[in-house]
């Protein structure tokens, strides 16, 4: 990054020229004005906070969507787990009181999970869920989801690399 | 796969940097030690994996740190959630998960008593109720029993093995996830036999010349105590008896048979003060705690029907003891204060 005082840095350049583009993009995309500026903002936070942010573009506005396109994903899976969380929650009776911090806490948890297994087959996750969260034996797991006790173990394999070590890059 | 970052990994950021190979052994290792008969060998051997190298050790305290990160959602409730709100949405597991939420969170009345003791303790005690008593039992690792009335229990916890004698009466018992590496089985033992928790909620029932046994969720494997080599399966809906020497065929459980749950309260490493505001609003006395105790922090699972009593049980676990005033005009205070 540039020192402040000499010549504007690529991404002060992006915002002066693109900011008002990319809000308007987004706002076609959300429906929503004020999503759209709040997405437009975290746009550029992101490209602020990236070391990896070319000097110059042949396609400024490509680059820009490439990134708004990533966040606008999230927000609707965020969206898509918040409103699961908040219905399974309505089935709790009204015995069970959980904190509003508890709930934040087990919201939480979740986005960040389905964050790291994201991409891997339903089954997988399922395997990962019922074995990891649920406590069942590889054995139930294997009914449960009516596959073999080895096809389990491979399974689970997969979905533990990803979440104990996503942080690593694997060839396979 | 591309390299992903997550807060979960700050604590061991560390283990970003072992060999792809060690990282996969490592869970290797897991799956192997959460596998049902987990033999001593293999618990040497995964010990002499993890000294072997500081990068195993490394690799296998990122699985330990990043379980903790997991623990919120690792409860037969919270789990319960957490399959709602990952399964695919209007799917069948999202209608099954939920449908189980609602039976694992099935509410009775009339339940006190709360015994919650700090993990990891190794601890073994006697616990019976009175004629018409009943009571939930919360055990370090997470496991609920309720005892229901005239029924004693002893509670042998060890190293390899979770295991609770049944002398007399019945118990309910929903077991919890081990926090334990590698997890111990969980047995329930009566004078004819064992029944094993394959992770599941079931009732047993000694009688005097034979045990029952009806599983609501999961499984369990029963083992007369004479004929260990002839076990059986038992699956959720499923109700069986035996005796040491053989088991009946297996028949549908009898609807309502754990009608006598409880209604209860989650802590989790809550502040005391939230804790008793919480409980407040189930107590007819007003509830204070006295500002130099507030941040201590409360975990378990507590009935709500008897909130005094909770109060009182919290002094077995912190050290805090329940004062108890009487206004002239009636009104009752308890306030928690330092023991």
């Amino acid at each position: 990054m540039q020192t402040p005082g000499t010549l504007p840095s690529t991404v002060e350049l992006l915002y002066s020229h693109h900011h008002s583009w990319l809000k308007g993009w987004l706002h076609r995309r959300l429906g929503s004005a004020e999503q759209a500026a709040d997405i437009a903002h975290d746009t550029f936070v992101r490209l602020l906070g990236s070391d990896r942010v070319p000097a110059t573009f042949d396609e400024p506005r490509a680059y820009l969507t490439t990134v708004a396109q990533h966040l606008v994903s999230n927000h609707w899976r965020r969206q898509k787990l918040e409103r699961a969380y908040l219905e399974a929650l309505a089935h709790v009776p009204r015995e069970v009181e959980w904190s509003p911090e508890t709930r934040a806490m087990m919201l939480e948890t979740l986005l960040e999970l389905d964050r790291l297994l994201d991409g891997l087959p339903s089954i997988v996750r399922q395997a990962f869920l019922h074995s990891q969260l649920d406590a069942q034996t590889h054995a139930q797991v294997a009914q449960t989801l009516g596959i073999s006790v080895p096809t389990v173990k491979r399974y689970l394999a997969k979905a533990l690399q990803r979440c104990y070590f996503a942080d690593l890059s694997f060839l396979g | 796969m591309p390299a992903i970052r997550s807060t979960w990994y700050d604590a061991t950021a560390d283990a970003a940097t072992v060999p792809a190979e060690v990282a996969e052994r490592a869970v290797e290792w897991l799956i192997e030690l959460q596998s049902d008969d987990v033999p001593p060998q293999l618990i040497a051997e995964w010990r002499q994996w993890r000294e072997a190298h500081p990068d195993h050790e490394r690799a296998w305290q990122r699985i330990e740190s990043v379980k903790g990160k997991l623990a919120p959602l690792a409860s037969p409730v919270e789990a319960g959630i957490a399959q709602a709100a990952l399964a695919p949405p209007a799917s069948k597991q999202r209608r099954r998960a939920v449908k189980t939420l609602a039976v694992l969170l099935f509410a009775g009345s009339g339940t006190w008593g709360v015994w919650h003791a700090s993990p990891w303790r190794r601890w073994s005690a006697d616990v019976r109720t009175a004629v018409g008593e009943r009571r939930t039992l919360h055990l370090a690792d997470g496991t609920q029993l309720v005892l229901n009335t005239d029924s004693a229990v002893d509670i042998a916890y060890r190293e390899d093995e979770r295991r609770v004698r049944l002398m007399a009466g019945e118990v309910l018992i929903t077991t919890a996830p081990d926090t334990h590496t590698p997890p111990r089985p969980f047995l329930v033992e009566t004078s004819q036999g064992t029944a094993r928790a394959l992770g599941t909620r079931y009732t047993v029932r000694q009688f005097d010349d034979g045990t029952h046994v009806s599983v609501y969720q999961g499984a369990v494997e029963i083992r007369p105590r004479a004929r260990p080599a002839q076990s059986l399966i038992l699956r959720t809906g499923m109700h069986a008896s035996y005796t040491a020497h053989s088991i009946s065929d297996p028949s549908d459980a009898p609807a309502g048979d754990a009608a006598w749950a409880e209604g209860f309260i989650v802590a989790r490493s809550m502040r005391l003060a939230d804790f008793v505001a919480e409980l407040a609003r189930y107590s007819n006395a007003s509830l204070s705690c006295d500002a130099s105790v507030a941040n201590l922090r409360v975990s378990g699972t507590f009935p709500l029907d008897d909130v005094g009593k909770v109060l009182d049980t919290l002094g077995t676990t912190l050290a805090v003891r329940t004062e108890s005033v009487t206004r002239f005009w009636g009104a009752r205070e308890i306030r928690l204060v330092p023991a």
